[in-house]
């Protein structure tokens, strides 16, 4: 999300994007298998990632989601890409 | 004889004292100078990859694009300036770049890490029977609620540090 939230933004080139898009799907999918070894089965349930469509419309789960990602990015470019907040976060962001 | 005595005991006390007072001295002197040479030595080779889009404010990894030194820098990674043309953007040579395909692995390693040890911490048995709800607070005191609880509190402090672990290196993008 980041990542391509920090492509349109031009701050992320295209082969970039490309590659930390595929290796993080990639390393989800390979933690997801581990997973499934480290819990013994596959019947397990991961709160909030898995939700009953019977349960809840997709159009709520749509909304949700949305929100979610968009406070995230918000706080990603106000604090961690704002060079305004150099002062502010400084040494927590890794600037001398 | 016996104010002899004491006048000889205070010279060997004042003697002894500027002797001890001498090495503390030279003590203190040797001291800052190892200071002074590691203050030196301090800024090493600790070399980061200059990339708009990271972590920490896309104006202090930066290059500057009318820096004619820059040029060959900017050539093989063209994010590190925020300012890029589309043509730039979408230039393909990228993937030819030894750096970036690292850092794209140490992003998936810590996507990997970071989506087991939440994950694991919030699951719960799907085949178990559904647990019987309290009367007083609901599904709020049952393993549903409780397991993606721990794992939200938990995700805070591990983001956090994989976060600040990561930053230097890629970015710290880190999205499953």
């Amino acid at each position: 999300m980041i990542t391509m939230s920090t492509f349109t933004a031009r701050l992320t080139s295209f082969p970039r994007m490309v590659l930390y898009v595929t290796f993080q799907t990639a390393g989800g999918a390979i933690a997801g298998l581990l997973l499934r070894v480290s819990f013994g089965s596959r019947n397990f349930l991961t709160g909030g990632c898995s939700v009953d469509t019977t349960l809840v419309p997709t159009g709520d789960i749509f909304a949700l989601e949305f929100m979610a990602d968009f406070m995230l990015l918000f706080l990603a470019f106000g604090i961690g890409l704002d060079p305004r907040q150099r002062d502010t976060f400084g040494p927590a962001l890794g600037h001398s | 004889m016996p104010s002899d005595v004491a006048v000889h005991v205070s010279i060997i006390i004042k003697h002894s004292l500027s002797f001890v007072l001498s090495l503390y001295e030279w003590l203190i002197t040797s001291l800052l100078r190892d200071m002074a040479q590691r203050e030196n030595r301090l800024p090493a080779n600790l070399t980061s990859q200059p990339f708009a889009g990271r972590l920490g404010g896309n104006q202090e990894f930066i290059l500057d694009p009318k820096n004619s030194e820059n040029v060959p820098t900017l050539k093989r990674v063209p994010d590190a300036s925020p300012f890029i043309s589309l043509r730039e953007i979408f230039n393909l040579r990228g993937f030819c770049e030894r750096d970036l395909w690292k850092s794209a692995v140490i992003e998936g390693i810590g996507t990997l890490l970071l989506v087991w040890s939440t994950g694991f911490i919030a699951a719960h048995s799907s085949s178990a029977p559904p647990p019987v709800l309290s009367p007083t607070s609901g599904f709020y005191s049952t393993p549903i609620f409780l397991g993606p609880l721990t794992g939200g509190i938990t995700n805070m402090i591990l983001l956090c540090l994989f976060i600040y672990a990561l930053g230097p290196v890629t970015g710290s993008h880190l999205n499953p």
